[in-house]
């Protein structure tokens, strides 16, 4: 948190904007093209472009919550709207991609025999560039602010970019008389937005329920505090994300004939450390016990 | 709020029975669901009735919101593990989130059907049957007697999933009395009494729904717990012996479960030995006398003057952890929402 630079901080807060514009743009834009050109891959990426749209905007209302201080109703700050957050437009998501599969399948089996026209191919192509920009400028941010939210709607734009390729190719395979090939890039599209927002879903959800960090982060935290002087030993470990930060439990084991004194002391050595060494460490308490009751406490 | 009344004795324990009867009551609910489903759609169809096998959807949002509260329930019961160190307890936020977003979506499918029996064709304002009659009636009766049971076992358990459920099938008998009284109405010959109940009916949804999901959005969002509880809490810590002072107290709900950290300042000269007895203390207090299923993290930390250096360095943040996990509670109140005011009176 600490380490964030004020530049990545500013870039964070306009990174939203720029995605919503370009997403809400790209969204009508192909949709128009789509209808135009008839083509069903290129409609069901507008829809999907507009649907991140809606996204950014919950977003950028979430940052907006989550940047609010601590306050007597909420000690341990907003940060879990973040989470809250994606997974309403996640779950929006898979909903409109489940429709769209459906649609695509139907247009798809009806075996269709037009072409749709270049135009469409044209705004395809358009929509991977726009969105690899995006995708970038997303998630740099997002990792440096270390921005659940943020990271999501990044890869949201990766999908974007991903879903646009076979629309583009359905469309020039069409022309060559694989008419199939336009709705089947539309049940593609359909089915990567299905996977990819239930996987953002999933990963919201288990951090509304308070996960604990990977088990590489807990094992550097135990690390660092078996570092420091006159801790003997970690017993339990407790972290969970906190909106764009992690809170940490730990306790350590110190000698039982110390007295609380210095056991405090060195208690706030462990945390001192950890909140200046732990990248993302918003918060941490350390609970000292005497080094004889090895049994779990609590 | 009617579901979760007065009766239920706050005497702050919740024996096992009421953890055995919570867990049949919601599987009593998912069967009456399916009877119900199996009726409306049987009848219906033998009747020639259009309106009662639409009747059977409602039945099926009961079955689906019962079957969701089954599996947030197992789920909160399990115990903390490496993955999800504070317990499960909060997936029963997502459980009540989801319940109200169905409700919501229930009432919007209602609207367009009725948007479009408004504007559609005359046929579909077919004359109410008596039988729908019937089946409404038995419907709000098996509503009603599920909603105090299990309302019952939410206030006792302290569970918002199983509150939730409660004030879902709550809802589900008062949309059965509207129906009853929209019915007679028109026998009576006052056919406007329909929409004007079907207005009422709405908004009173959208109500119970908009306030389950507000406290599923408090409880998501690490939010404290009611300033009765901490109160509560601190005093009882306050009155451990040798703690001198109790700076900061920090409480939540995950669920069932009370998570609270507490600073406590004792004095330095004070051996770790003995501070591992002290926080034994509060934790068994905290489960005897405020939340009977805790898990407590106690920090204590030396009181400035007492000995050598100032105070520690821990401080501006909270420091006690009393977590409750699993069902054996006391009946406490949620953050908001579903509190049960009338029970944390008489408990505190």
């Amino acid at each position: 948190m600490n380490q964030v630079p004020d530049k990545c901080r500013t870039c964070g807060h306009r990174v939203p904007f720029i995605t919503l514009t370009g997403n809400l743009g790209l969204g009508a834009i192909k949709c128009i093209a789509g209808v135009l050109s008839g083509s069903v891959g290129l409609t069901v990426d507008g829809f999907h472009s507009l649907t991140d749209g809606i996204g950014t905007v919950f977003v950028l209302t979430s940052l907006h919550i989550a940047g609010k201080p601590r306050d007597d109703s909420h000690p341990y700050g907003h940060g879990k709207v973040e989470f809250m957050a994606s997974l309403a437009v996640f779950a929006v998501l898979i909903g409109v991609g489940v429709v769209f599969f459906v649609e695509s399948m139907a247009i798809l089996v009806e075996g269709r025999q037009t072409a749709p026209k270049m135009l469409g191919f044209l705004v395809a192509m358009v929509s991977v560039l726009a969105n690899f920009v995006m995708f970038n400028f997303n998630l740099c941010a997002g990792k440096r602010l270390n921005s659940p939210a943020l990271c999501a709607n990044g890869y949201e734009n990766l999908t974007d970019l991903f879903s646009s390729i076979p629309v583009g190719l359905g469309i020039v395979a069409a022309q060559f008389g694989f008419y199939f090939a336009d709705p089947l890039a539309g049940v593609l599209v359909s089915i990567l937005i299905v996977v990819n927002a239930g996987r953002e879903w999933w990963h919201s959800l288990g951090n509304l329920m308070d996960r604990a960090a990977p088990a590489g982060t807990r094992k550097r935290i135990r690390a660092m505090a078996m570092s420091v002087d006159g801790v003997q030993g970690t017993d339990r470990i407790r972290t969970r994300r906190v909106g764009q930060n992690l809170w940490v439990d730990l306790d350590i084991l110190v000698s039982p004939k110390s007295s609380v004194e210095s056991a405090s002391r060195i208690a706030d050595e462990v945390r001192g450390l950890l909140l200046r060494k732990a990248v993302h460490v918003e918060n941490v308490l350390v609970y000292y016990y005497g080094n004889r009751r090895r049994a779990k406490v609590g | 709020m009617g579901v979760v009344s007065s009766k239920v004795r706050s005497n702050g324990k919740a024996p096992p029975s009421c953890t055995r009867c919570a867990r049949i009551v919601i599987w009593v609910g998912i069967a009456e669901a399916l009877v119900f489903i199996v009726l409306k759609v049987a009848l219906g169809l033998a009747s020639g009735s259009r309106a009662l096998v639409a009747a059977s959807l409602y039945s099926m949002q009961d079955l689906i919101s019962s079957l969701v509260a089954a599996i947030g329930l197992k789920i909160s019961a399990k115990p903390p593990d490496r993955d999800h160190p504070y317990g499960h307890g909060k997936v029963e936020y997502v459980v009540v989130a989801l319940m109200s977003v169905m409700i919501l979506l229930g009432l919007v499918a209602l609207a367009i059907t009725a948007l479009a029996s408004f504007f559609g064709d005359v046929t579909a304002a077919e004359p109410p049957a008596m039988l729908a009659l019937w089946v409404a009636a038995a419907c709000g009766v098996s509503c009603w007697l599920l909603s105090r049971f299990q309302g019952c076992g939410g206030t006792r358990l302290n569970s918002p999933a199983l509150k939730s459920c409660a004030m879902h099938m709550h809802s589900d008998y008062l949309a059965s009395i509207a129906v009853l009284v929209s019915v007679i109405g028109a026998r009576l010959g006052y056919p406007a009494l329909d929409h004007i109940v079907a207005i009422v009916e709405a908004v009173h949804v959208v109500y119970i729904s908009g306030r389950m999901l507000g406290s599923a959005v408090t409880g998501l969002m690490d939010s404290a717990a009611d300033p009765v509880v901490i109160e509560k809490l601190k005093r009882v810590v306050a009155g451990t012996e040798s703690v001198l002072a109790v700076p900061r107290t920090t409480v939540r709900w995950s669920g069932q479960t009370l998570l609270a950290q507490i600073e406590v300042e004792v004095s330095g000269d004070m051996r770790v030995l003995a501070a591992d007895k002290l926080r034994a203390g509060i934790q068994r207090a905290i489960k005897t006398r405020v939340c009977r299923h805790s898990e407590t993290l106690v920090l204590v930390s030396p009181a400035s003057g007492t000995s050598g250096k100032g105070t520690s360095g821990q401080t501006g943040v909270k420091s006690m952890s009393v977590q409750t996990v699993g069902r054996d509670i006391t009946v406490l109140p949620q953050p908001e929402g579903l509190a049960n005011s009338v029970g944390i009176r008489q408990l505190l």
